[in-house]
């Protein structure tokens, strides 16, 4: 079973984490929704995810959404 | 009644030009009132030139390209792969939100607020959308996406838009120019669209006014006696100066410079006289490269046995394409204009895109001799370009006017290009055409008055 590794995102380190997080990563924003990232076009601010839970919206389950980092809790992958 | 201000008064712009002499004020090419006009009135509204889908071949590809003095973003989207053009300009506050000349995109996110679009040009994200205390119920929705070019063609590769939704199609906006532009924009053996361009390519930024290059020399029949005598001298055409080139078995045709007053294209001309292309005539240095291009030449000859070959590219000349760009085989150069005494100048060069390595690399060679910092025959011109604005600008200078009167009066209509002036090979009746419909775009409310092409109307000076 493969190790899952969290991310800091705090700090100068987790800009450059941010920026850097792999496709498969999964994504838990503040607002209690969990995603996977998808896509990372690099540019230090987006993240494309694929949303797995969504505890407000269960209607968003499967879609695709940009997620901007200050909307992000934890990085785990 | 145009007018403008402050240039020798208050004059209609048609004032500026006088017919029965052939002559232009050198007030159009070097004030800051008539390039502002021309921004709006020509560059608004006509089909401009981007690029070559070979440029962006893969989802997400981008170039950043130019419609005037404005950056466009020419995109292939990850989705649908279709290729759109954007401004380049965040719909926030403005910033650009791609500040690179090429490459591949995810999205295009402004550094200032983080306002982000995909690569169909959607708003996909704002910075803080979803914050509590932010924008809530007036996060900017699907009409803040980037702006979009009115109208987009891909003509055989080539990338083209106009900004404004009234313009004609392209093809009519081409008029009986749109089988000579297919034609260069073929390969070798006749394929359409047989074409890949070198990148990066080529651009040069020059002090002077957009219609200098755009205008005045595109097509210019009499200047490469002089202008390029001493690169003809170094030796730099496809066979490196080792005079291999033959003449080949005569080809019934004729040549002209020709003019389309009406919709301001025009350039050099061959009609051929019969079906067929010309036999090919060894002219590479690099060994391999006659024999490939006498192959496609043979399948070519083939494909237009019972054609004629259209009056321009491969062989037959370059020609404009109203309002800045010039069109060659396997060639186009075009020009963007920056202010009043400031423009760029691209050139994209093509080769067969199923061509082999040597040939392209020959090909490449070849164009870098020409077009080049160490080339020549590109160089050559814009050292004149250069000079003739300084020398043109001054209280005494801008006073006095060009020139454009050679062969004037002389031209004749022909049916094999309805509607177009036909005139003697070194003549200036393209430039002459090309302020024939500059005139009509400058005093054009809309395209209303510029096509279908009334010619009742009085909007032709030549």
């Amino acid at each position: 079973m493969a190790e899952t590794k969290g991310y800091d995102l705090t700090g100068k380190g987790g800009i450059q984490a941010w920026s850097s997080l792999p496709e498969g990563t999964k994504l838990t924003l503040l607002n209690g929704a969990v995603g996977e990232i998808i896509a990372n076009p690099h540019d230090g601010g987006w993240v494309l995810i694929k949303f797995q839970e969504h505890p407000h919206d269960p209607s968003k389950v499967g879609q695709e959404e940009y997620v901007f980092f200050n909307e992000v809790q934890t990085a785990a992958g | 009644m145009v007018t403008i201000l402050r240039a020798r008064g208050d004059r209609s712009i048609r004032s500026f030009i006088d017919y029965e002499r052939g002559t232009i004020s050198r007030e159009l090419y070097v004030h800051p009132d008539i390039f502002e006009q021309e921004m709006e009135q020509i560059f608004q509204r006509c089909w401009l030139f981007l690029g070559h889908e070979s440029q962006i071949p893969n989802p997400g590809d981008f170039i950043v390209s130019r419609m005037g003095t404005e950056e466009v973003i020419v995109v292939r989207d990850r989705k649908d792969k279709q290729i759109r053009a954007f401004l380049n300009s965040c719909r926030h506050r403005g910033m650009k939100v791609c500040r690179y000349d090429q490459g591949n995109n995810l999205v295009f996110t402004c550094p200032f607020h983080a306002w982000t679009y995909d690569t169909a040009g959607k708003l996909v994200g704002v910075g803080y959308g979803n914050h509590p205390e932010a924008y809530g119920d007036t996060r900017p929705g699907d009409q803040w996406g980037l702006a979009q070019v009115a109208q987009f063609k891909n003509f055989h590769g080539s990338l083209w838009a106009t900004w404004d939704p009234k313009a004609p199609s392209f093809e009519d906006y081409l008029g009986p120019f749109t089988a000579s532009l297919r034609h260069c924009l073929q390969s070798s053996d006749g394929e359409d669209g047989g074409l890949e361009m070198f990148t990066p390519f080529q651009r040069h930024r020059l002090p002077t006014n957009w219609k200098v290059p755009g205008f005045t020399s595109v097509t210019d029949g009499t200047h490469a006696a002089m202008t390029h005598r001493s690169a003809a001298a170094a030796g730099l055409h496809e066979d490196r100066g080792q005079g291999k080139a033959k003449p080949g078995t005569p080809f019934p045709r004729e040549m002209y410079a020709i003019g389309d007053h009406n919709l301001g294209h025009g350039g050099q001309c061959t009609f051929y006289n019969q079906p067929g292309v010309p036999d090919y005539t060894d002219e590479w240095f690099e060994p391999g490269v006659d024999d490939y291009f006498r192959e496609t030449a043979g399948r070519k000859a083939q494909l237009y046995a019972n054609r004629v070959l259209a009056p321009h590219g491969w062989g037959g000349g370059h020609f404009a394409i109203f309002p800045c760009v010039m069109v060659d085989s396997w060639r186009i150069r075009w020009y963007h204009p920056h202010e009043t005494g400031m423009v760029e100048r691209w050139t994209l060069c093509g080769v067969d895109k199923n061509a082999p390595k040597h040939v392209k690399n020959a090909v490449r060679h070849y164009v870098q001799r020409y077009n080049g910092p160490t080339g020549f025959f590109e160089s050559d011109d814009m050292e004149n370009w250069n000079y003739v604005y300084p020398a043109s600008r001054g209280v005494r200078a801008r006073k006095l006017d060009y020139f454009f009167a050679n062969g004037l009066g002389h031209g004749k209509y022909d049916d094999r290009l309805p509607g177009v002036v036909v005139n003697g090979a070194y003549t200036e009746e393209a430039q002459r055409a090309r302020f024939s419909r500059w005139l009509a775009f400058m005093e054009a409310k809309s395209w209303d008055d510029l096509y279908p092409v009334n010619t009742s109307k009085n909007h032709r000076i030549w």
